[in-house]
């Protein structure tokens, strides 16, 4: 079962690099390990026939919002004091636990059907066909937050430009 | 239990055979890179009216002496980096240092996976194909970004920065640059970009030839290559995010570099010239393997024009100013880019509805094009320079 190993090599590698994103004293690194993290969730959806996320998992999260962060983190002056300003110890350690009592309490109690019938082809093309038809409204939603966000961004920067003046 | 049986299944060949095809593609990306750096220094070397390297290599036969004879210059230089001692400086971030290398080469083989050389000739053909080099490739500029920030050195770090902005921005236009033939061909696998363009009757370079143009200015900063090579610009940032890499670390950006050069104009031969379809001569439902020689031969070909136009622009053209280049990736070929989509949505939905073969479309096409430039015409689009006038 080669899917199995590497199922189990690829949560290594999440869970790991996962605790040094949280870990890391040096914030650069850390930001890398994010990468690594989001590259090891890639990897497991193409190992669970799923290549299509797992691309775009890799082309949005890992190549484009992590790097954008790093490239953050280049701009930023005195990187490496930043991390000890605060101590929220608390807060990080109460939220992730409750999330994960949540995340395992959802799935003890979930009713996992086993599938009878023939293995779904379940492509892009189909992908794209629902998207297309059935989800159309919640996908020009999607569409719309997004143009939304783009414009306060250009708002926020054009502020900042005027304020120079 | 699972663990048991990978070591004793056969799983394990599985993994093996992935593991020799990924040698096999590490092979071919040193094999052509060596052949392309000779190339590139004696494209180079005829532009600017020189003879290039000459030493290494055979020059028994007079006529022929003025390209054999730099042949093994590049296998010099490769085996002079390859001893040279890994110097690692002391203020260097030593892990990513390390690893920046090796991830931009490792992303580079993973992108040739899906690369179609001939009819049924690509490692695997992913069913995503097109996503898939292009998810991959973004990784390059995680390596870069890598490289800048841990040689912690002014250079480094701007070359860097100038590579995330760039490599981020000119992004979007490939993609949409792209996704006018995947528009056409109702699929994202590599072999059935080729297939659809045999079935369609011609290639999608006239269909979407916006979207190759902008594909191909794209790839060409993409690949950080001039004249978009502000990231390394010699003259003012010592050589970038390679300035302090030595020996074969060094050699490994620049195999990247040659090899990313290669995938993009692949991509480009197989998207929108055809791919391995020879021209003028129909395609056999299972080929022959006559054909599949000519068709890797005429893939070659396809890409290695690409490639030497690229090396043509390098050695011709000026370094574009950054604020330069921003303006053109967002507000000329991003755009257009969306134009190229419209049209190829418009010639497939034609092609649905009337039944066009070959030479239909390619008059349609030609119509849409005629139609955009007398649009350009009339909508007046400000030169650069009135932007940053206003700016």
């Amino acid at each position: 079962m080669t899917e199995s190993v590497f199922f189990y090599l690829l949560s290594g590698l999440v869970l790991s690099s996962a605790w040094s994103v949280v870990r890391n004293e040096n914030l650069f690194h850390a930001g890398l390990s994010l990468i690594l993290c989001f590259v090891g969730v890639a990897g497991i959806y193409m190992n669970l026939d799923a290549p299509f996320l797992g691309a775009m998992q890799v082309l949005i999260y890992a190549g484009a919002i992590a790097v954008l962060l790093l490239f953050g983190f280049m701009l930023t002056h005195d990187l490496m004091k930043a991390r000890h300003e605060r101590n929220q110890h608390l807060a990080g350690i109460l939220i992730p636990v409750l999330m994960a009592l949540l995340l395992v309490g959802t799935i003890l109690n979930a009713q996992w059907h086993a599938s009878s019938g023939q293995p779904v082809n379940f492509g892009v093309a189909s992908l794209a066909r629902r998207y297309m038809q059935q989800d159309l409204v919640a996908f020009e939603m999607v569409a719309l937050l997004l143009l939304a966000s783009l414009m306060g961004a250009v708002v926020i920067a054009r502020k900042e430009e005027g304020s120079r003046e | 239990m699972d663990l048991v049986t990978a070591y004793t299944g056969q799983d394990v060949a599985l993994v093996l055979i992935m593991l020799l095809m990924l040698a096999l593609i590490l092979g071919f990306i040193a094999g052509s890179s060596l052949i392309l750096i000779w190339a590139e220094r004696k494209v180079a070397a005829r532009i600017q009216n020189r003879v290039g390297p000459m030493m290494t290599g055979p020059r028994k036969f007079a006529e022929f002496s003025m390209w054999t004879g730099g042949l093994l210059q590049t296998a010099a230089d490769a085996i002079k980096l390859l001893v040279k001692e890994l110097i690692i400086p002391s203020k260097t971030d030593a892990i990513p240092f390390i690893a920046a290398p090796v991830l931009i080469v490792t992303v580079c083989v993973t992108a040739y996976i899906v690369i179609p050389f001939g009819p049924a000739f690509s490692v695997s053909d992913l069913n995503i194909g097109v996503v898939h080099v292009v998810a991959i490739s973004s990784l390059t500029v995680l390596s870069i970004v890598m490289a800048g920030w841990s040689s912690n050195s002014k250079y480094s770090l701007l070359g860097g920065l100038r590579s995330a902005a760039q490599m981020l921005s000119y992004e979007i236009p490939l993609i949409f640059a792209l996704l006018g033939p995947i528009l056409l061909a109702g699929g994202l696998s590599m072999q059935k970009m080729v297939l659809a363009q045999r079935e369609y009757g011609c290639w999608f370079l006239l269909p979407s030839l916006l979207g190759f143009l902008i594909y191909y200015v794209a790839s060409i900063a993409e690949v950080n290559r001039p004249p978009f090579d502000i990231p390394e610009a010699e003259s003012e940032l010592v050589a970038g995010y390679v300035s302090e890499y030595s020996g074969m670390m060094f050699a490994m950006f620049f195999l990247a570099e040659f090899a990313n050069m290669f995938l993009v104009c692949s991509v480009a031969a197989t998207v929108f010239l055809g791919g391995w379809l020879v021209p003028f001569m129909p395609v056999p439902d299972n080929p022959t393997p006559v054909y599949i020689l000519l068709g890797i031969l005429t893939f070659f070909l396809k890409t290695s024009f690409l490639v030497f136009i690229m090396m043509w622009i390098r050695w011709t053209f000026p370094r574009v100013r950054p604020d330069h280049l921003m303006n053109l990736g967002w507000k000329y070929l991003f755009p257009l880019s969306l134009l190229n989509l419209l049209i190829c949505a418009g010639i497939a939905v034609l092609k649905d509805v009337y039944k066009l073969n070959g030479w239909g479309i390619s008059l349609a096409s030609l119509g849409a094009l005629a139609m955009v430039m007398l649009l350009l015409q009339v909508v007046r689009i400000p030169r650069p320079d009135t932007f940053l006038e206003k700016a």
